[in-house]
């Protein structure tokens, strides 16, 4: 296969590609083959050191099907900032947050009722030795 | 090796081809192809890959009467390559691990 007979068959392989897309595909294969030429090999040679186009058409499907690598800090930063918006998780938490507290509330009372119960009684009393 | 760890492990090689100076695509896979095996058509989605998360930036520059293509890593590439190192640290140790393990059973 020559230059012309290979970016021929990359611009079919891709024709379902945006325009901008195919040609940025092209330009890359056309560069790695005058650069194999520049560097002695035949234009013949120079295609087949792309690699089998079975190789060639798995990787196009790769990128294609590929998302932008996640663990990169830059769209780590971008999903960050999404997340407080998110509709689904904010009104569960103002739902379940008052409704914990006061089962919790309820369930500690033995604790804190007799402190409560014996400060009330202490008021009373003095309000009531005040009055009198 | 695993496929998952070889594409990752090829987006750091990529970076660190071009952390000290930038690069173009020819000699990105000659540098690389030294230790992973690479071939032209599988560098092409690392770098489209890498630029779409702002790893690195390309630009044009004429050569012998047409365009080759130099890539520059960025800020966040380079905060890449450092996340890297860290994490090897980290998987160095479970390394050290499992192979004591496995010395001590033989």
């Amino acid at each position: 296969m020559n230059k012309l007979q290979f970016l021929k068959a990359v611009r079919e392989k891709t024709s379902d590609l945006p325009l901008h897309e195919t040609n940025h595909l092209l330009e890359y294969y056309a560069e790695m083959i005058e650069e194999a030429i520049e560097e002695g090999a035949s234009e013949e040679e120079a295609v087949a050191r792309l690699g089998s186009w079975e190789e060639i058409c798995t990787q196009i499907d790769d990128f294609l099907t590929s998302q932008p690598i996640a663990e990169c800090p830059a769209v780590k930063e971008q999903t960050k900032k999404e997340e407080p918006i998110n509709p689904q998780k904010m009104p569960r938490k103002r739902i379940s947050l008052p409704m914990l507290a006061v089962v919790l509330l309820i369930l500690t009372s033995p604790v804190w009722g007799a402190v409560v119960l014996s400060l009330g009684i202490a008021v009373f009393a003095v309000v009531v030795s005040l009055v009198m | 090796m695993d496929i998952q760890l070889k594409r990752g492990l090829l987006d750091v090689c990529v970076l660190a081809a071009i952390k000290n100076k930038d690069s173009y695509g020819y000699a990105i896979v000659r540098e690389i192809g030294e230790f992973v095996s690479i071939s032209e058509s599988t560098l092409y989605p690392i770098l489209r890959r890498l630029e779409a998360a702002d790893c690195l930036t390309l630009y044009s520059v004429e050569h012998n009467g047409r365009l080759r293509k130099y890539y520059r890593i960025t800020d966040a590439g380079r905060a890449r390559l450092s996340a890297f190192a860290e994490e090897w640290k980290e998987i160095l140790a479970i390394y050290q691990f499992v192979i004591k393990e496995e010395e001590e059973h033989e």
